[in-house]
């Protein structure tokens, strides 16, 4: 085969692969009267909104899919300009920082009604009062650790993730998230809050101090713990639900509360099928598949009408009103707006810390 | 030449497709040098006014360096057994290019396995008495040069590989008959003949090095950041592209500090060989 061949077999490959990705591209985008197409976290999630998509198309006969993803705000922004999803499943920060970017439907009151049944201060709206979209559940920070290795009263309050004892034995979240939530949370215990982060600066300093690793994800993060490579780490607590909870591996909520973590359905703009993403995320805010979703998972309702059985509010330790109590819900929009500079902090603090 | 008109309209695709992928890429490039509507080099000078992120520069190439200064120690043996042997040379091969069949992501997972406070080694060294409690091999600068060197070795073997194939056994052979140890025919005969198979190696496994991502996620520490893991999360975890992109040309220019010398001697002992076998 001689050079000339070559160049022309190549450029005849980079030809097919254009046309193939043109025209995936355009076979998988939802379009008008397409229906749903949603992105949702992988693993449990993603089953059972899976499971809810189905009772929503067996109900309306609206055309429902749910695909798994690592995150919503690479997706969202890479396919600004040829959607292929029109709905996507995110946390209250990643909601805000794509709504700010133009990258996200926004609604009226008229057109979530559900939203009748949220407490007001989980509705998240645009600078001009536009809602974003429609909350869902929410799980929240707490502290997670090997039996073998500590014992619930270990870590009973915040700070014990600061005792020299511990050192070399705990993880920390990446940077993004220490930032996000960890130095917020931290703050709050100290008398700071969300604007005033500096009194949250030696509590994770402490825990940087202690930490072995940064996790880069719940897969990781689940096996160091139930390994016992790590003792104990900041966690999520639908992490401790059910057919999730990992064996050997406890969950808690220290006595000063903990961070609560709520989720949304949000619909990207220009994805297509405005009228059915609103129908659903309607639907996902009725009680019925938020029921569906605890008993899965252990993501908690924000529709407050959600009855929790007994045997939900056992496993829950707590029934959800004495549970929000103890939960700090910060202004996420003055999280998001801040969020890369205090990444920047927090890169700069963590790599002085021996 | 009707045919070949039609060849031509057939290239449109893969044109579209190239000019989509060089203008993103001088976007993103140009992106580097423009702040506030201002063209200029503040992003560079930002980068190198933050010590955290010199030091993550510092730590890449040193990490880069060394893990190449391994795969050459370990790749040039394997190499050298490879190309010398008469039977079963294919299966070596095999054997060799059989962890590529992995996901890095799932090679990475079993070092962790391995190297862990409660891993395989570990298990070992307590149960054998030798430590009293975990050493540790995992979580620092050692751990990402181990997982490295797994990845990346192979590219080394076959670079080596190739050129040793092409060296005619009798050389060896003619220096035996001349009495020369075996250290003498390494120093004096291999070594400079399969030397552009080691810098080709070389280049490769420490460009790939400089970048990698995955390894020092899951095998680094708290204070073990490269700059890859930095331009990732730059980029997929805060979307700012402008500055990812510096990291990215800042790296690119390091590397290239690097791999130029080891091109130009890859060069000249190219050019030495030839005028030697003339």
């Amino acid at each position: 085969m001689n050079r000339r061949s070559i160049r022309s077999l190549a450029m005849a490959l980079l030809s097919a692969a254009a046309c193939l990705v043109a025209s995936t591209s355009w076979a998988q985008a939802p379009g008008p009267g397409g229906g749903i197409t949603m992105g949702a976290y992988g693993g449990g999630p993603g089953d059972v909104w899976r499971r809810v998509a189905k009772t929503f198309t067996d109900e309306t006969k609206i055309p429902a899919r749910v695909v798994d993803w690592v995150d919503i705000q690479p997706v969202i922004r890479s396919q600004a300009a040829n959607p292929q999803y029109n709905v996507g499943l995110g946390n209250y920060i990643d909601a805000y920082r794509l709504a700010k970017d133009g990258l996200l439907e926004t609604f009226t009151p008229d057109e979530l009604p559900g939203l009748k049944n949220v407490p007001k201060a989980q509705i998240l709206k645009t600078a001009d009062g536009r809602i974003i979209g429609a909350p869902i559940y929410f799980q929240y920070y707490g502290i997670a650790y090997n039996k073998d290795l500590a014992k619930a009263s270990d870590f009973e309050s915040w700070e014990a993730l600061a005792d020299p004892k511990w050192r070399g034995k705990l993880a920390l979240t990446r940077f993004i998230w220490s930032a996000t939530y960890d130095l917020v949370l931290y703050a709050k215990l100290h008398g700071g809050d969300e604007n005033n982060i500096a009194p949250g600066i030696p509590l994770l300093k402490g825990l940087a101090a202690n930490a072995v690793t940064v996790y880069s994800s719940m897969a990781q993060m689940n096996g160091l713990l139930s390994r016992g490579e790590v003792a104990a780490v900041p966690y999520y607590s639908a992490r401790f639900w059910g057919d999730a909870a990992l064996p050997g591996v406890g969950f808690l909520l220290p006595k000063e509360g903990g961070l609560m973590l709520p989720y949304m359905l949000v619909v990207a703009k220009g994805g297509g099928d405005r009228a059915a993403a609103l129908a659903w995320l309607n639907y996902a805010m009725t009680a019925e598949p938020q029921q569906m979703i605890l008993n899965a998972t252990g993501y908690i309702p924000l529709n407050q009408t959600v009855k929790l059985t007994d045997e939900q509010t056992r496993r829950l330790g707590m029934p959800v009103a004495d549970l929000l109590k103890r939960l700090y819900q910060p202004d996420w929009t003055v999280v998001a707006d801040k969020q890369e500079e205090r990444v920047n902090l927090v890169e700069q603090l963590l790599s002085q810390v021996k | 030449m009707q045919l070949g008109r039609w060849l031509y309209l057939g290239l449109i695709p893969a044109i579209l497709l190239l000019a989509g992928f060089f203008y993103a890429l001088f976007t993103l490039v140009a992106s580097a040098f423009v702040t506030d509507g201002v063209v200029g080099f503040a992003r560079f000078a930002s980068f190198f006014l933050r010590a955290d992120y010199v030091d993550v520069l510092v730590r890449t190439l040193w990490i880069a360096g060394l893990t190449t200064a391994i795969a050459v120690v370990i790749g040039y043996p394997v190499a050298y057994l490879i190309a010398r042997t008469r039977t079963g040379r294919t299966w070596l091969l095999m054997l060799v290019i059989a962890p590529w069949l992995t996901s890095v992501v799932v090679r990475t997972y079993g070092w962790m396995v391995i190297l862990g406070n409660r891993g395989l080694i570990n298990g070992f060294l307590q149960w054998a008495g030798l430590a009293g409690r975990p050493v540790p091999l995992m979580y620092n600068s050692f751990g990402i040069i181990v997982g490295l060197v797994h990845v990346l070795c192979p590219f080394m073997i076959i670079a080596i590989f190739s050129t040793l194939q092409q060296l005619d056994p009798a050389l060896e052979e003619a220096a035996m008959s001349l009495r020369a140890r075996p250290w003498r025919i390494f120093r004096k005969v291999l070594l400079p003949l399969t030397l552009p198979g080691v810098i080709s190696g070389a280049i490769i496994v420490f460009l790939m090095a400089t970048g990698a991502i995955v390894t020092p996620l899951l095998l680094g520490g708290l204070r073990d950041r490269m700059l890859g893991t930095q331009i990732f999360q730059e980029m997929f975890e805060l979307f700012d592209f402008p500055k990812a992109a510096t990291m990215a040309i800042i790296l690119t220019v390091s590397a290239i500090c690097v791999v130029l010398p080891l091109q130009w001697l890859e060069r000249r002992v190219g050019r030495h060989l030839r005028t030697v076998e003339e």
